[in-house]
């Protein structure tokens, strides 16, 4: 199953691709961890096949409002 | 007689009416959010969910605990139809005498204790309150216990406190506020963490007293026991030496440092926008939590009037500028900041006017964070009253020189029409709209309010009164 996640950017075209980024994260997965935070280094990709077995990435902007675009996510290590 | 805990205050509330257990399961992921928020805008009654998707049985939340003024006066232990001016001079009163606190050494709040090593701080309900905020709120409606370490003030603040991980949490610390002022100033400087304590759903004048605005050195605790006209009992935390209220349900303790940020918000705050992006403010890492067996969370869905906020902030800062004003001389005939204002309104009447006193009266009250707007109105108008505010604005408030603007002043990440650069420096600007005729108008030119109290004789207005169903009308 893949595993849900956000982050909040200030502009969604400047989220670098095809290389790992330090990120963080908030888990959307359903039950009574959802929103957990983490600083996680990562690869996202807008064609999520590009990225074999990633995960979902969602967008916020810095005041909350969700963006439409799903991107994909690959999370290589947790920082915290 | 005080209510001891939050527990007595729901069932008192219930028997007026003025809460509603929710029996069915509620999701804490925005449902309860929209139910609490909902009930704000239509004055309802607090919502009490009694089964909370994800958490077990026993494990609540209760919601706008006094988001209207029925709530408030029962919590004072007065009728709820009392009305605000009366609830106002009641506040006065009782404040006039602080009751110092109690320490006992059992307390409910500690019945279950959770060491650091076990503490996961998502094994409470806490809610997602609005969609877009940086995390689950933990901390709207509490107490944050903090300490002056020169001279041992205990200060109670409610700052908005957002679970992060399992054992950290974030809130915004705003160097302008009492609490985290001792972080930045007292703490900081010795390179020292400072010692925290968050209380959840203490007794609620309690927790009314941490969101309301005392003065620096003044102790919450005492004006608490002064308008519960019973002493507040308080309890040493597991972990630290800060004192707590002993019915709270939940306490979570820990220590605050300026060397470890991390990222917090956005938050859909009291202004009644979601206002202030997300940025880093210090990390609330957690030592200990302890609770009560079945803990309930409280909830505070703040936004667009009216909350919790909006009625702490228009009882305790009308009180505030009360006090102002009487030390001043001001001769005034009310004073009111409405809910409605999301506390950024405050409304004078004075009569009668003198030359520039709605200046002299923006000096005062602008000097800290209560109002960014001031209306002041002739002694005729209501300040109760909306739409007569509002009429005062349109008819009397000259366009030029009836606005007075106040630059470089104390501003606020939270107020939305601020800008980004603004409300990182926190600097804002404040204006008085002064709807009073100018003195220096002689009495033939100065304009007559044409309603039904100024513009007939008395005894025209009686006889009116007195045929008023003989005419007609119902």
């Amino acid at each position: 199953m893949q595993n849900q996640y956000d982050t909040f950017v200030d502009n969604p075209e400047q989220l670098a691709e095809g290389k790992e980024i330090e990120l963080e994260v908030r888990r959307l997965n359903p039950g009574k961890h959802k929103y957990e935070i983490k600083v996680v280094r990562a690869i996202v990709a807008r064609d999520p096949k590009t990225l074999k077995g990633a995960d979902v990435l969602k967008l916020r902007l810095p005041l909350g409002e969700p963006v439409p675009d799903t991107l994909a996510i690959k999370i290589v290590k947790e920082l915290s | 007689m005080a209510f001891q805990d939050n527990r007595d205050f729901i069932e008192t509330l219930k028997k007026t009416g003025d809460a509603v257990s929710i029996q069915r399961e509620v999701d804490w992921d925005l449902e309860a959010g929209a139910i609490a928020r909902l009930t704000n805008e239509t004055w309802g009654p607090a919502p009490f969910f009694e089964k909370v998707k994800d958490y077990p049985e026993g494990y609540r939340i209760f919601g706008s605990p006094l988001a209207n003024f029925r709530r408030v006066a029962v919590a004072m232990g007065l009728s709820p139809e009392t009305a605000f001016p009366t609830l106002l001079e009641e506040y006065t009163k009782r404040l006039k005498k602080p009751v110092k606190p109690v320490a006992v050494q059992k307390a409910p709040c500690k019945e279950v204790v959770v060491e650091e090593k076990d503490v996961d701080l998502f094994d409470l309900p806490t809610p997602m309150i609005h969609d877009g905020d940086g995390g689950r709120y933990i901390g709207t409606w509490h107490i944050l216990v903090t300490k002056d370490p020169e001279n041992g003030w205990n200060n109670w603040g409610m700052y908005r406190v957002m679970l992060y991980g399992k054992k950290t949490m974030v809130g915004m610390l705003d160097p302008g506020q009492q609490g985290p002022s001792m972080l930045y100033e007292k703490y900081a400087p010795k390179k020292k963490p400072m010692p925290f304590a968050i209380a959840i759903g203490a007794d609620p004048i309690s927790s009314f007293t941490a969101g309301a605005f005392f003065g620096r050195g003044e102790e919450e605790n005492g004006f608490s026991g002064a308008l519960r006209q019973s002493p507040v009992e308080l309890v040493k935390c597991h972990s630290n030496d800060l004192m707590v209220p002993a019915h709270a349900e939940i306490v979570i303790e820990g220590e605050i440092s300026v060397n470890d940020p991390v990222m917090e918000g956005p938050f859909g705050e009291f202004p009644g926008y979601s206002a202030s992006p997300r940025r880093t403010w210090p990390a609330y890492r957690v030592k200990a939590v302890t609770h009560r067996k079945d803990p309930i969370m409280t909830m505070c869905c703040a936004g667009f009037p009216v909350d919790d906020v909006h009625i702490v902030g228009s009882l305790g800062k009308t009180y505030n500028c009360q006090q102002i004003l009487q030390k001043a001389g001001i001769r005034y005939t009310d004073v009111f900041m409405p809910p409605y204002g999301g506390g950024l309104l405050a409304i004078v009447a004075i009569d009668p006017p003198n030359a520039n006193i709605a200046t002299r009266i923006g000096h005062l009250l602008m000097a800290g964070r209560i109002p960014h707007y001031l209306v002041v109105v002739d002694g005729d108008t209501c300040v109760y009253d909306s739409e007569e505010v509002l009429h005062a604005i349109a008819a009397g408030c000259h366009p030029e020189r009836g606005i007075t603007h106040f630059n470089h002043e104390m501003g606020s990440p939270l107020v939305p029409f601020y800008s980004t650069r603004e409300k990182e420096l926190g600097i804002g600007a404040k204006a008085v709209l002064d709807c009073t005729f100018p003195v220096e108008w002689d009495r033939g030119s100065t304009p007559r309010k044409m309603n039904f109290a100024k513009g007939y004789p008395e005894e025209v207005r009686e006889k009116v009164m007195k045929n008023w169903k003989k005419y007609g009308f119902k």
